[in-house]
């Protein structure tokens, strides 16, 4: 397969490609206001430059034109030759790149093919034109494609990018959201480890040990855990697992991992627990917005902070999370309660009933689709028909 | 009347009946049409309670009708088939809301399959082949209809003449009236017919009537003559050739309206021409023409049920429901009389009943002299009034006093529960007691 391949620059490939290029340069050395003279020194100067005879040519020539600037020297034309013939070695030397530790993949340097000339295989033909050949290689759209972002650069959310919509998955992770706000209140003097605890995702055997201490409301309706022992007994198993972070060290990055819990383990979890726990005041501001990033972290759901204003309680908070089913459409509903299916005179439609399916109960679409059709009219829809011209005319809206 | 041969009636049908032996056995077997593509005349498929095509989800081509399946999913899942059919297929007959709320409304009992019903909504001129209208259905129904109103018209009113008795006929169970039935059992028609329209519509094609015999009768040879010199047809011979009603029977059974090269010349013509071909009396309801075409159809429609009602439930359920419907509908006889000379008639009468001879004499008046003279003359035969008539001049009171007297004459009733032959029929039935039987009419017609 013959290829073109894609050169370093257009400059460099006019100069090596063909000698009328070379020419091109020739009438640079006149301002490009004077055409005429222009044109005429291209047609002395090809043959000129071909056999190398340009220099003498060039210093006798008069050059007139209308710009009070003198010409340029043209420094270049004195070896033109010599660097069509050397231009690979004339190329400036490659500079190093300074590394750079970096995940994303950076376009290669320049890469060199064969020359022409220089291609020892007889079966090989040179392509005459561009068009047709596929083209490799090119930095166009280079990060947009895939694999050449490195997986440092990729967003990591605090939450799940897929929410949790499971209510009672909900309801489990909400109770350990409201816990461990309690217990991270608690014990807020540990700065790096409550940052670190607030982050984490934990693993089953910690859910189940957070979730299993009892929430209850206090004296004064606040949420609060039924035993003082349940404070540290959650702090310790959610400390566990930290990762050890050096003193100035950046806090790991981690992803959130999915519930460690089955969706009927909740379920059964969510029933056990009754629903006293729902009137829980969730009043204090630091608690609630301790719990808003718990949960934010373990189950995507971010609540801002208009709702914020209006959860009250841990019920308000749940109600706020979970999302009722979507309404049944009323054939769903029929069929689900088993009304009116049994009734021979009674349909049911799935949908609704349109014009032309009326036409169709009696006979007449066919009859109009018929008629149409020897019309060369649309059977459905205006076809590109507009309403009348005249009558717009008419009414002077033109 | 005519002879009635009940026990021919509906064999073939009663051998559709879901579950029971044909009634001949073998002998009545029913002819399958092989060129037609569903086979349905064995009944195999009619006592489906599922379409086949329901389930059939993987060599389903959906009926393509131009609409876009994709938005808008087609309503009830046809096969392409059905395009080809000129009615609904029988199974679809099960899922008709249409058909299910009509069977409800005229309380026909459980027995009457769906399917039966949807046939007798399927004329002829909408479906030609026999096993799928209502053709046979409605012969069994017109001949059930006329013997019923005809026994109860003959022994209710003994000395009706025989004109106005066929007219009575003819006004229970005539094509008017029992359109009128047909409209009150609240049944729509199919804008055309074909294998996707609805079970529940009344099918029938104006552009290709056809004529489908539902009727007892024959055809005379002087037919083209009767019209042609308006030769008189005598009572006596109406009796013995023509149709229930008295009318001739001079259609071909075929096609009603010969004349399919003017249709293909309109069809040429295109739009324009459409509007100058049509009669003078047309209107946005159709010709007249088309009007007692429609007309037809619903009365085929009613005879057709009470065809099915007879089929499916017997003789007895089917006079109860002819009873219910149609004779159950007010018809005052008196209207339909007549007279020329109701004087004469009168005269004869009492001349051949032995009475005295009739004399009018002037019971009041008043404002003879004025704009609006009123006279009431009263008919006397010796010392009995036989009539009394009012009217503006003398003469015109004695002739309404003649035909009162002799409406009281003719319309003479036994009773309004007068016994009726078929009631023999059934189990345990009195003994006969002779009806009343006149001696005939006084003027022959």
């Amino acid at each position: 397969m013959s290829r073109v391949t894609r050169l370093r620059s257009a400059a460099s490939a006019l100069s090596t490609s063909s000698s009328p290029a070379a020419a091109a340069a020739g009438p640079r050395a006149a301002p490009a206001t004077c055409l005429l003279n222009g044109q005429a020194s291209t047609t002395t100067t090809r043959p000129q430059l071909w056999q190398s005879r340009l220099q003498t040519t060039t210093q006798q020539q008069q050059q007139r034109c209308l710009s009070t600037s003198t010409p340029r020297r043209e420094t270049a034309l004195s070896n033109a030759d010599s660097l069509e013939a050397d231009f690979v070695e004339a190329l400036p030397p490659r500079r190093r790149r300074p590394k750079v530790k970096t995940d994303l993949v950076i376009p290669k340097g320049i890469a060199f093919v064969t020359r022409v000339d220089a291609i020892e295989d007889p079966s090989y033909k040179p392509a005459d034109s561009g068009s047709g050949l596929e083209e490799i290689g090119g930095l166009a759209n280079w990060w947009d494609k895939p694999g050449h972002w490195g997986p440092s650069k990729e967003f990591v959310a605090f939450g799940p990018l897929d929410k949790i919509t499971e209510p009672a998955m909900l309801e489990v992770l909400t109770k350990r959201a409201v816990i461990e706000a309690l217990v991270l209140k608690r014990f807020a003097a540990q700065k790096t480890k409550s940052r670190l605890a607030m982050a984490a995702t934990g693993d089953k055997e910690e859910l189940l040990k957070v979730v299993g201490v009892e929430l209850a409301a206090g004296e004064d309706g606040a949420a609060t855990l039924k035993e003082e022992a349940g404070f540290q007994a959650v702090w310790d198993a959610m400390t566990e697992n930290l990762p050890k972070v050096a003193k100035g060290e950046p806090l790991p990055v981690s992803k959130p991992a999915e519930p460690p819990i089955s969706v009927t383990e909740a379920q059964q979890l969510a029933v056990s627990w009754g629903s006293e726990w729902k009137q829980a005041s969730l009043r204090d501001p630091v608690v609630k917005f301790y719990t808003a990033k718990r949960i934010q972290r373990l189950t995507g759901h971010i609540i801002s902070d208009f709702k914020m204003l209006g959860i009250n309680t841990v019920g308000n908070l749940l109600s706020q999370l979970i999302k009722p089913p979507k309404a049944k459409k009323l054939v769903e509903e029929l069929e689900a309660r088993g009304q009116l299916g049994e009734l021979p005179n009674v349909r049911v439609y799935p949908r609704r009933v349109t014009p032309v399916d009326k036409e169709k109960m009696v006979g007449r679409w066919k009859i109009i689709t018929r008629e149409l059709e020897k019309r060369d009219l649309p059977v459905i829809g205006t076809g590109g028909y507009k309403k009348s011209v005249e009558m717009r005319w008419a009414s002077g809206n033109m | 009347m005519k002879r009635l041969r009940p026990e021919r009636w509906t064999g073939q049908l009663l051998a559709a009946r879901p579950g029971a032996p044909p009634a001949s056995a073998g002998a009545l077997r029913p002819r399958c049409v092989a060129s037609r593509p569903r086979q349905l005349c064995l009944s195999a498929r009619r006592q489906q309670q599922q379409p086949a095509w329901e389930n059939d989800n993987d060599s389903f081509d959906v009926l393509q009708d131009g609409t876009d399946h994709a938005r808008y999913p087609p309503l009830e899942r046809l096969p392409a088939s059905v395009a080809g059919y000129p009615s609904p297929l029988p199974e679809r007959a099960l899922k008709s809301a249409k058909l299910a709320a009509l069977h409800a409304r005229l309380s026909l009992p459980a027995k009457i399959p769906l399917q039966t019903m949807a046939r007798t909504l399927v004329d002829a001129s909408a479906d030609e082949n026999p096993q799928f209208n209502n053709a046979n259905l409605a012969f069994v129904g017109h001949s059930l209809i006329t013997y019923h109103v005809a026994e109860w018209l003959m022994c209710r009113y003994p000395r009706l003449p025989m004109n106005i008795l066929y007219s009575a006929v003819y006004a229970y169970a005539g094509d008017e009236a029992l359109h009128q039935v047909a409209r009150s059992w609240g049944v729509e028609s199919a804008a055309a017919p074909g294998g996707e329209v609805d079970p529940g519509l009344l099918q029938f094609s104006l552009d290709k009537p056809v004529t489908s015999i539902i009727k007892f009768g024959y055809k005379r040879v002087e037919a083209a003559y009767l019209e042609k010199f308006k030769w008189r047809r005598g009572i006596s011979s109406r009796v013995v050739f023509d149709d229930d009603f008295g009318g001739v029977v001079d259609k071909t059974p075929g096609v009603e309206h010969e004349e399919p090269e003017e249709h293909e010349e309109r069809e040429d013509d295109g739009m324009d021409d459409a509007e100058e071909g049509l009669s003078p009396s047309y209107t946005s309801y159709g010709t007249d023409e088309t009007r007692k075409l429609a007309e037809k159809v619903h009365a085929n429609f009613a005879r057709a049920t009470v065809g099915a009602v007879y089929a499916h439930c017997g003789r007895e359920t089917a006079k109860a429901f002819i009873n219910a419907h149609i004779m159950s509908r007010t018809l005052d006889l008196s209207k339909l009389f007549a007279f020329k000379q109701p004087t004469r008639e009168l005269a004869l009468l009492c001349a051949r009943e032995d009475f005295d001879h009739p004399v009018a004499r002037l019971l009041s008046e008043t404002g003879r002299m004025s704009r609006t003279p009123v006279f009431v003359v009263g008919i006397y035969s010796g010392m009995d009034k036989l009539g009394e008539g009012a009217g503006p001049s003398l003469d015109m009171a004695r002739f309404k006093a003649a035909m009162n007297a002799l409406k009281a004459w003719y319309l003479y009733s036994p009773g309004d529960n007068v016994r009726v032959p078929s009631d023999m029929l059934a189990q345990d039935a009195k003994p006969w007691e002779p009806a009343h039987i006149d001696m005939g009419e006084i003027i022959s017609r």
